[in-house]
């Protein structure tokens, strides 16, 4: 069972993966459609990475507590192989003289990745939603974030306000056409 | 950073972000207290995790392996996979949870912060990668690629290219 799990994870990081664990889960009749789009709704509402959330999830489904250590573990590792393999020969590269160059241009290059990926999940955010209002407020807490340093002090603040203005936050419609939607999407696929 | 601090900055960067990079600003700040040069730190990480495969937030991985070596990379897998544990206290709850108006308003705004820290952040790396015009030029190349649906290993391909031949 749990070379099945390592299994899953030679497959390409984020959508793919969640893709790849659909397939297997469906083909051996380890979770339906409906149980598996559960998981994917709930693992996103969860704290950190959300695909190891989920496969702890369909771990469990299909063997109990085993499954649980199996599901994450084996997905991380692969990509912690790698990801050691990565760093040791880039850590080497580095040292090299004549690498200045090169090493200037991939930070540049990765910088740009950051900002690429932070517009992507702002456009997820703020298209959750009432798109004026989101963006308001997205940019009273971006002008705070240069005044209050620390970022748990702000997303402290950001829990506060909702407790006491939840209408402000209201994104409950949307929340509810998004699952339709990601539910039809994972079907027709 | 003692291992303890690694992992404790780990674990509340992934209990308080969403995955992908929503770890980034709270790390920062947290290198940035403890006195590394956190953006160079935090750019030659996220290097190393764009080019492998899994989540982009295992970047984290590269992140311990720099300051740590392999005790490092142990200890951020440990900060990595203690967070998503809590699906199953939200699985239990989730009926009454998802129902309750102040729960789907903290997440939400929640989600609106991360992303304004991040904008912070990523703004912050950009700025640090341009000290000269080809850093900056780099810095719009990385931004459009992967805006255009790019795979990262072809950016950085584009990126050792273009360092190589320029100073030459």
């Amino acid at each position: 069972m749990e070379f099945a799990y390592i299994g899953v994870t030679s497959f390409g990081g984020g959508s793919a993966t969640v893709a790849a664990m659909r397939q297997l889960c469906l083909r051996r009749q380890w979770l339906s459609e409906r149980e598996f789009v559960d998981t994917l709704v709930l693992s996103r509402l969860t704290p950190g990475i959300s695909i190891l959330a989920q496969a702890l999830l369909i771990g469990r489904s299909v063997c109990g507590v085993a499954g649980m250590v199996a599901g994450p573990v084996g997905l991380l590792i692969p990509s912690i192989t790698i990801t050691i393999f990565l760093a040791r020969l880039y850590e080497w590269i580095a040292l090299m003289p004549s690498a200045e160059g090169a090493l200037h241009a991939v930070t540049g290059v990765t910088a740009g990745f950051a900002v690429a990926l932070s517009l992507q999940f702002m456009r997820d955010v703020l298209g959750r939603g009432r798109f004026r209002l989101n963006a308001g407020i997205f940019a009273a807490y971006l002008a705070l974030s240069y005044v209050i340093r620390n970022p748990l002090v702000l997303m402290g603040l950001a829990i506060a306000l909702a407790i006491l203005a939840p209408q402000l936050f209201d994104e409950a419609k949307a929340a509810k056409d998004d699952a339709t939607h990601r539910e039809e999407a994972s079907v027709e696929s | 950073m003692s291992l303890e601090q690694l992992f404790f900055s780990v674990f509340i960067a992934n209990l308080v972000g969403f995955g992908g990079l929503s770890s980034l600003p709270i790390l920062r700040s947290q290198l940035v207290g403890a006195g590394f040069a956190a953006d160079t730190l935090l750019l030659h990480s996220l290097a190393v995790g764009q080019m492998s495969p899994g989540p982009n937030g295992l970047y984290l991985i590269a992140l311990g392996y720099f300051v740590a070596g392999l005790p490092g990379v142990a200890i951020a897998t440990i900060g990595i996979l203690l967070p998503p544990l809590l699906v199953l206290l939200l699985e239990r709850m989730r009926v009454r949870l998802l129902h309750l108006p102040q729960f789907r308003a903290a997440l939400h705004s929640l989600s609106l912060t991360v992303v304004a820290l991040l904008a912070n952040s990523s703004a912050a790396l950009a700025w640090h990668a341009s000290t000269d015009i080809f850093g900056a030029a780099m810095t719009a190349v990385g931004v459009l690629l992967l805006l255009r649906g790019a795979s990262p290993l072809y950016g950085i391909a584009v990126a050792v290219a273009a360092g190589l031949l320029i100073y030459r």
